[in-house]
């Protein structure tokens, strides 16, 4: 892939890459460090990416590990624990934002990047390295405690920039 | 509002995305650029430099640690300058001393010299070098014999001027 292309596939995918980073991390600026960080390092290690045709679920790795590693630095600062799966109540009482970041890491990586960045089922679980049904399991269960009423493959308002 | 509606908001929230996004991919150019010149600096400049002083510690090593080596450097003009200035003092290693030239109390001069020096009954040949405690200039000479690795004997001269000369006598063992 030239760089032309890649900075098409940027200008197509920034917007997908910042809602990722932003319900992951909570803060614009904190999701346009990630953003900046992950297209760099992405631009660096282009000669890597051997199938172009998955660039989207490259870089989608690439941006999710950028969000891991600034909340374990966070995690050292401030403690912001996700909430068990049993604490329906208490995910009831949050902010839908706040609700989604405190879901356990499992429900929450399908979650942001099926219902707000705009991935398909398919994609997701390609981009999280799991299969189709778990990755559907994992967000049937994740709509579950957030009460939210989405289809697995419908969102109610589907993101116009899709990953 | 329940959660649907919410979610709709959050949504909406987010299509509005800073400014700032929208230079994401100049700001990673600029900091591939500054990278790429860092590279290049370090390609032309550092690697070779490593290199050199790699060559050069290998060089010192052997020439320190390995006896035919040194006296291969010793037939070559430049390098054998180059061994003699990088050879560490062999002083800091094991010897014995085999010999020396002394008074006694009573002021008699024990001179030392000759063309060979005998010790553990083997005998050693000082190849080209005649060792003359008796000059003039010199005022102590010394035999020492090195232990393994160096298996050596070395000779130290003393002058009068209190200035030292050692090196190996590049003995044959018979």
């Amino acid at each position: 892939m030239g760089e032309s292309e890649f900075a098409d596939r940027i200008e197509r995918l920034r917007s997908s890459l910042y809602r990722t980073a932003y319900l992951y991390l909570g803060g614009e600026a904190a999701a346009m460090d990630a953003v900046d960080e992950t297209v760099y390092r992405a631009l660096v290690s282009l000669k890597k990416l051997r199938r172009p045709e998955y660039f989207d679920t490259w870089i989608t790795r690439i941006l999710i590990n950028e969000c891991k590693n600034e909340l374990r630095r966070r995690k050292r600062e401030i403690s912001m624990d996700t909430l068990p799966e049993k604490s329906v109540e208490q995910f009831d009482a949050l902010p839908l934002k706040d609700a989604v970041q405190r879901l356990p890491k499992e429900l929450k990586e399908p979650v942001i990047l099926r219902y707000f960045a705009g991935c398909t089922t398919e994609e997701t679980a390609r981009a999280l390295k799991l299969k189709q049904g778990t990755a559907a399991s994992r967000l049937r269960r994740a709509l579950k405690l957030l009460k939210l009423e989405l289809t697995e493959e419908v969102s109610a308002n589907e993101p116009k920039q899709r990953i | 509002m329940n959660r649907n509606s919410e979610y709709n908001k959050l949504l909406k929230e987010l299509e509005n995305t800073p400014l700032k996004l929208d230079f994401t991919l100049e700001r990673a150019r600029a900091r591939k650029s500054v990278r790429d010149k860092r590279r290049r600096v370090r390609k032309t400049i550092f690697i070779p430099l490593y290199t050199i002083a790699a060559v050069f510690v290998i060089f010192v090593a052997l020439v320190n640690l390995s006896a035919p080596f040194a006296e291969a450097c010793g037939r070559i003009p430049v390098l054998s300058e180059l061994a003699e200035a990088v050879s560490l003092p062999k002083e800091s290693g094991n010897h014995e001393i085999i010999g020396w030239n002394s008074y006694d109390a009573d002021g008699n001069y024990y001179p030392l010299g000759g063309r060979n020096t005998i010790y553990g009954g083997n005998y050693y040949e000082h190849a080209g070098i005649t060792i003359g405690s008796e000059d003039e200039f010199v005022e102590q000479i010394t035999i020492y014999k090195y232990e393994y690795p160096y298996d050596e004997i070395w000779i130290s001269t003393i002058f009068t001027d209190r200035t030292e000369f050692a090196a190996p006598l590049a003995v044959k063992i018979k």
